[in-house]
């Protein structure tokens, strides 16, 4: 009986010792921050007002928003709602870009030099290779929400 | 034949006391003038003097209380933003001089000054903005006014005289209207809203009270989706999705063909096709039309009669930069325009502002 206790002791303590995986070896470089890019040029494919679809209802027709490297941006239409084109207010095609945040973005801003446009990211982005890319602000009344869909062309 | 003289005594002492209780009874105010600015800045506190003429018609008329009403735009809340007084130079009881401040009714119906009397000259258990509503009505606005009532504070004795004075009142213009057309009324708590016999008591020789209600004021500066209330009234024939917008939005713009005068049909009820005609207002007064009936301005049937079109305005009319869209008309036609929906019971087309709230 006693025999028996002390292999049973003895098997559970080489389970202990040994049943431990090799320490997790994480490459240093793997941890590496990538700036987010979105170079490229992004064609609308989807619009939303407050959650309602508007894609089937509004021609969206040459609608493209380039992203430059050098930190520029354009339209590729001004017949494109867009919050850079309020009449009243900022109103450009081209201009200036940046993200808020290089590598974990949450908003991309848009200027002109004297006007900024702040828009939210509705969707998280990768470093690179990113496929489509969400933008949610407002084009008139704060209280409408409008969220368009891009993907890369 | 005693009873026949004796009758006949009676009669005639009735003829001799009948004039002498009209008389009594009977007074007379004339609105002689309102001096209201033509147009006023939305927020500024504006100046109205209403000229009155009195004339006690020869009787006694102590303890007599003032009445005073003016129609206004319910956003204006005149209850909190209006005070008013009277002057004259009449002073013959100084312990009740035809002067002073009025106090505006809170239409508590417990206190005796608030108890609004009507044509009859009874009490109606109305308050005075109730009746003043009701009797005499909101002038040219289609809706959105009310009636306010201020009485003075202390008694007035303008026994057997006859004289001139105003009525002064200090308001606050709200920002929710660009045109309204306000009212005033002039009378006394002891009479009301009496009408006299043979015809209704403006018009009467003897006028219990008088109204005036002036030209429609402008008023400037006003907020986004403000209204003109001398101009159509809403409509549900057409509707503008969202509820809060400014023209920078995207506008879906729904006409419903079965919502016509009064609940009946349009007339492009059951129409193969229907066009928005739009004009899109600047703030410097000039105007876009797009009404060419074609493929932009062709409209989707999404229900019953149920017609859409999603339009940036923007881009639909070519608003330029620096521009400022304030409003948008609409009427809807059918393919080659020879039938026009405009407002309902209106030869005007429906006229949409900003509404941001």
């Amino acid at each position: 009986m006693k025999s028996a206790i002390f292999k049973a002791n003895l098997f559970f303590l080489v389970l202990i010792l040994f049943g431990c995986e090799d320490e997790l070896l994480v490459r240093q470089d793997a941890l590496t921050p990538y700036a987010v890019s979105i170079e490229g040029t992004w064609e609308l494919y989807s619009i939303s007002r407050n959650g309602m679809d508007l894609t089937g209802v509004m021609d969206l027709t040459d609608s493209n928003i380039e992203f430059n490297g050098d930190g520029t941006f354009s339209l590729s239409s001004a017949s494109m709602p867009f919050p850079t084109l309020r009449p009243s207010e900022a109103y450009f095609t081209s201009g200036g870009w940046s993200f808020n945040n290089d590598y974990q973005p949450t908003e991309l801003q848009f200027s002109d030099g004297s006007a900024r446009v702040p828009v939210k990211l509705d969707q998280p982005l990768y470093g690179n290779n990113n496929t489509t890319l969400a933008l949610e602000f407002s084009l008139g009344c704060s209280t409408n929400t409008y969220v368009y869909q891009f993907k890369k062309k | 034949m005693k009873n026949r003289f004796s009758f006949l005594k009676k009669l005639a002492a009735l003829a001799l006391f009948v004039p002498v209780v009209f008389l009594f009874v009977t007074a007379c105010f004339d609105i002689i003038g309102v001096d209201q600015p033509s147009s006023v800045k939305a927020g500024d506190t504006m100046t109205v003097t209403v000229n009155v003429a009195f004339d006690s018609e020869n009787n006694d008329a102590k303890n007599k209380t003032l009445l005073f009403g003016m129609l206004v735009p319910k956003s204006w809340d005149a209850a909190n933003n209006a005070s008013v007084r009277f002057d004259s130079d009449h002073n013959a009881n100084p312990n009740q001089p035809a002067s002073g401040v009025m106090v505006y009714d809170t239409g508590d119906l417990s206190f005796w000054k608030s108890k609004s009397k009507g044509a009859d000259g009874q009490y109606t258990g109305n308050t005075w903005s109730q009746d003043m509503e009701t009797i005499l009505g909101t002038g040219e606005n289609y809706g959105e006014m009310e009636w306010v009532a201020f009485y003075s504070n202390k008694f007035v004795d303008v026994s057997k005289a006859a004289f001139e004075g105003t009525i002064t009142v200090q308001i606050t213009v709200g920002d929710q209207h660009s045109g309204t057309q306000l009212g005033y009324f002039v009378g006394s708590v002891d009479e009301g809203l009496k009408y006299e016999e043979g015809g209704s008591t403006p018009n009467a020789a003897s006028k219990h009270y008088d109204i005036e209600f002036p030209n429609c004021l402008i008023i400037t500066e006003v907020a986004d989706g403000a209204t003109d209330l001398c101009g159509s009234p809403p409509t549900f024939t057409a509707t503008i999705a969202p509820d809060n917008y400014l023209f920078d939005d995207i506008l879906s713009i729904r006409f419903d063909a079965k919502e016509g005068l009064d609940g009946a049909n349009t007339e492009l009820y059951n129409s193969g096709e229907v066009f928005a005609c739009a004009t899109a207002i600047l703030s410097d007064g000039s105007r876009i039309e797009k009404c060419d009936r074609n493929l932009a301005s062709k409209m989707s049937l999404i229900g019953d009669n149920i017609w859409e079109l999603t339009l940036w305005p923007t881009d639909y009319f070519g608003i330029s930069n620096g521009a400022r869209m304030i409003e948008l008309h609409l009427n809807f036609q059918n393919a080659d325009g020879s039938v026009v929906v405009k407002n309902p019971g209106f030869d005007e087309d429906m006229i949409f502002g900003q509404v941001c709230n």
